[in-house]
């Protein structure tokens, strides 16, 4: 039965030392470098498993936002044979209005996963919304920097409702 | 032999005198800051605490040449060039950035120098272990202290294992999942580690006023509820100066509370100190520091009209003392220590803050349009006389008055240079009160920055600023806790039935209550005009002012009395909402699938519902006392604090994801919450 000083002290030697054996002096666990956060090299085998387009739709904010929104459905993609570290990217464009929403998600594992995007929904200028239904490109694209490749693309119209 | 053993006693005698030496200043430092142990502990709790919303990442674009000064003013470099920049937006587009002579400078110069030391440690730090795991590592020595300590007050010897526990499984955590900081971003998460502190600051002095006037219970809740029931804990890791500035307020005014109960020289320089902070302050931020020193003044010579000369020399003599680094910084930019970076041309668009228009603005997109628009044409006459420290040329009847004592100082042009700039300043402060109290006669502005906000239309660009997000809350909408103060007419009306004190001696309790109102009206009217505005969030120009009405909450008797005889209650509810209640709001947001301004809105309404029912509770109370228990008054102000306290975590996991997490373990605990 330990003490709890003795838990203590034995608690601050484990962070010591883990600290002493990360620093770039001693250089013998590397901690940082298995866990990138920046795109690389790589490549990636995707394919949409579910993605909503009509919820692609225009329509007022709530709570006093007083606004109107670009509702963007959360898209589903399943991801095979990872290699290196590419990333997926969905993005939803709405030329008329000036709309380029962008969700990544950088792909680190190597098993199969799915992986869930959702940009946010994006606030529109109302006044600038004066048509009844507007073009909208959806498209998902795995992207590294030896590739950048399109496994989804549609055009959808996308209806402004009351 | 004898000889040496006696140099080694009297070694030994001489290290042991140092040992106690250095102890009992650590103890001076620890009294002179945190007040006692127990500010101490607060102040590592708030910090920890609110370490745990830290991202490292710049919220609002006019941080980035702070960011910038930083790194330079750590290098030993006060002017900067654009090679210098480590954070770069595009020249032109860094609101924020002032030119003079050919070299670009930032602002708030006393938060930058407040980040350099933070800077350096982190820098040298960084050669022991990878920064990302000093981070970790010294939030997990700091949660065993906290452990202790608490274990040792609380008496429940089973904290200090918990708190092993969680030191340990953080680190681990960390360690396992620890992603890259670069050395590039210490500049930043310095600046970002000052404001936290001093977010800690800001609890220790609230803490130290209170229980300097109610006692320690109600002193730690006040400093507890301030930090994390307030909008004090949102700004604490956004590297912006607000929460630097509350704590150089609370610590003035704690300082001027302290000059009243006490006698003596120490009496006087607490009251020196309490000036010393707002010259501090102009470091920080010149105009307001100008404007608080002004409402200082006053309320110090009104409750106090006679002063011994050496009550007047030590305060002027602290205050002229505070004021160096502020001049020195001045003096070293543009060669008028009085004259502030912000009078100084802007790079990129103009400012909207409480500061003259520059001359000569590259960008002034803001100044004939849009909020700013009614101080820059108010100060439109002041500001050339500023451009070259020359008073001649400008219409203001005071300028006139120097023109005719121009030829009296003659070749004393520096001393012309100083007083032209405090003639600029005052003409400058007349037209920004003129102003303000002017805006506090509009109701539709008072609603829009108290009340309610919602989506509220800027005019000019602003209108796109924040992708038509109505990310902003009101001054109630952020800080449900003040809606106690409803119930103040209700006080007043009970107060003058009962009929009223001498009002010719006020109680050292009452005289700090003077200062702090004016304090908190004097923040409020001069930043009327600019109200309300794009990206204030919870209108942080009034941080300090809200702060100071937070505290005021615990100068009220039923919520005295709510926090002293039903503790549980309150703690119980307050954790309650804080726990159960986020998790209930995540949910139904996750359901209601909002955008981000909805979302946030969403909470706005519900502050606002929480605002209403602590106002009723603690009006019924000071009305009816005998109708109401303290109880419904804890329920009422635990469920104010736990919205407050909500909306501040799900604004950091979810709604502001402006950088990465500074603690690894808290984004993947972070990754788990999806609502938006």
């Amino acid at each position: 039965m330990i003490t709890v000083g003795q838990l203590e002290s034995s608690v601050i030697g484990v962070v010591v030392v883990i600290l002493l054996l990360t620093s770039p002096l001693v250089n013998v666990l590397g901690v940082t470098a298995q866990n990138p956060t920046t795109i690389g090299d790589g490549t990636a085998t995707a394919s949409v498993e579910r993605l909503d387009t009509d919820a692609l739709t225009i329509d007022r904010g709530r709570f006093g936002t007083g606004v109107v929104y670009l509702r963007i459905p959360e898209a589903t993609v399943s991801v095979t044979d990872i290699e290196g570290r590419p990333r997926v990217v969905y993005q939803i464009r709405v030329p008329e209005l000036g709309v380029d929403a962008v969700a990544t998600e950088l792909l680190t594992g190597d098993g199969p996963t799915s992986v869930r995007l959702g940009p946010r929904d994006r606030g529109l200028d109302p006044a600038a919304v004066t048509n009844a239904t507007y073009r909208g490109v959806v498209a998902v694209r795995v992207q590294s920097f030896e590739q950048d490749r399109t496994v989804y693309a549609v055009n959808e119209t996308i209806e402004v409702n009351g | 032999m004898i000889g040496e053993r006696a140099r080694d006693i009297v070694a030994d005698a001489r290290a042991k005198r140092l040992g106690d030496d250095l102890d009992r200043y650590r103890a001076a430092a620890v009294r002179l800051v945190f007040g006692d142990r127990t500010g101490a502990t607060l102040w590592l709790g708030v910090v920890l605490l609110l370490g745990l919303g830290w991202r490292i990442g710049f919220f609002i674009t006019d941080t980035y040449p702070i960011a910038n000064a930083v790194e330079n003013l750590a290098a030993g470099r006060l002017a900067m060039q654009p090679t210098d920049f480590q954070y770069s937006l595009t020249l032109g587009t860094q609101p924020g950035l002032h030119r003079y002579d050919g070299a670009f400078y930032a602002r708030n110069y006393g938060a930058v120098a407040t980040a350099v030391p933070l800077l350096w440690l982190l820098e040298g730090l960084s050669f022991v272990a990878p920064p990302r795991l000093v981070l970790a590592g010294a939030w997990s020595l700091g949660v065993l202290w906290l452990g202790r300590e608490l274990a040792r007050r609380l008496d429940r010897s089973a904290l200090r294992s918990v708190a092993s526990v969680i030191a340990l499984a953080t680190f681990l955590v960390t360690t396992a999942f620890a992603t890259e900081l670069g050395r590039t971003q210490l500049a930043l998460a310095a600046l970002q580690l000052s404001t936290l502190f001093a977010a800690g600051l800001v609890a220790v002095f609230c803490y130290r006023l209170a229980s300097t006037l109610h006692g320690q219970r109600i002193g730690v809740a006040a400093g507890i509820g301030l930090a994390l029931a307030t909008p004090v804990g949102f700004w604490a890791t956004i590297p912006k100066r607000h929460v630097l500035v509350t704590a150089l307020v609370f610590a003035s005014v704690y300082a001027f509370a302290r000059s009243r109960q006490i006698a003596g020289v120490r009496s006087d320089l607490a009251l020196g100190t309490a000036y010393g902070m707002l010259g501090l302050l102009a470091w920080v931020h010149a105009f307001e520091g100008f404007f608080l020193t002004a409402s200082l003044f006053v309320v110090d010579v009104v409750t106090e009209p006679r002063k011994g000369k050496r009550r007047i020399a030590v305060v002027a003599g602290v205050f002229c003392l505070s004021m160096l680094p502020m001049a020195v910084t001045n003096a070293l930019i543009s060669g008028n220590p009085l004259q502030p970076p912000r009078l100084l041309p802007n790079v990129g668009p103009g400012g909207v803050e409480l500061a003259p228009e520059p001359p000569g603005d590259t960008g002034g997109a803001d100044s004939g349009s849009g909020s700013g628009g009614s101080s820059g044409g108010g100060s439109g006459s002041g500001g050339s006389g500023s451009s070259g420290g020359d008073a001649s040329g400008s219409g203001g009847i005071v300028d006139g008055f120097i023109r005719l004592l121009d030829p009296l100082f003659g070749s004393l042009s520096f001393v012309t240079l100083l007083f032209s700039e405090v003639v600029f300043i005052g003409n400058y402060a007349l037209d920004t009160v003129t102003d303000g109290l002017g805006a506090t006669q509009k109701f539709d502005t008072l609603w829009n920055v108290f009340v309610r906000r919602g989506y509220y239309e800027y005019g000019g660009s602003g209108l796109a600023t924040n992708d038509f997000e109505a990310i902003d809350l009101t001054v109630l909408e952020s800080t449900p806790v003040i809606g106690a103060l409803v119930a103040l007419p209700a006080v007043i009306a009970v107060r003058l039935r009962n009929g009223v004190g001498s009002l010719g001696r006020l109680s050292p309790g009452r005289q700090t209550d003077l200062l702090v109102a004016v304090y908190i009206g004097v923040l409020v009217v001069v930043y009327m005009p600019r109200l309300p505005l794009f990206s204030q969030l919870t209108v942080r120009y009034l941080l300090p002012a809200i702060a100071l009405a937070s505290y005021c909450v615990i100068r009220l008797g039923p919520i005295r009395d709510a926090v002293e005889e039903t503790p549980r209650l309150l703690t119980g509810v307050y954790a309650g909402v804080v726990l159960v209640g986020t998790v209930a709001i995540g949910l139904v947001l996750g359901w209601l699938d909002p955008a981000l301004g909805e979302a946030i809105q969403f909470h706005a309404l519900l502050n606002l519902a929480a605002t209403t029912l602590l106002g009723l509770l603690v009006t019924v109370r000071v009305l009816w006392p005998a109708r109401l228990s303290p109880g419904p008054v804890a329920a009422g102000l635990g469920v104010a604090g736990g919205v407050t306290t909500s909306y501040i975590v799900l604004a950091s996991v979810e709604y502001f994801q402006y950088g990465a997490y500074a603690f690894d373990f808290v984004r993947i605990v972070a990754r788990h919450v999806p609502i938006l």
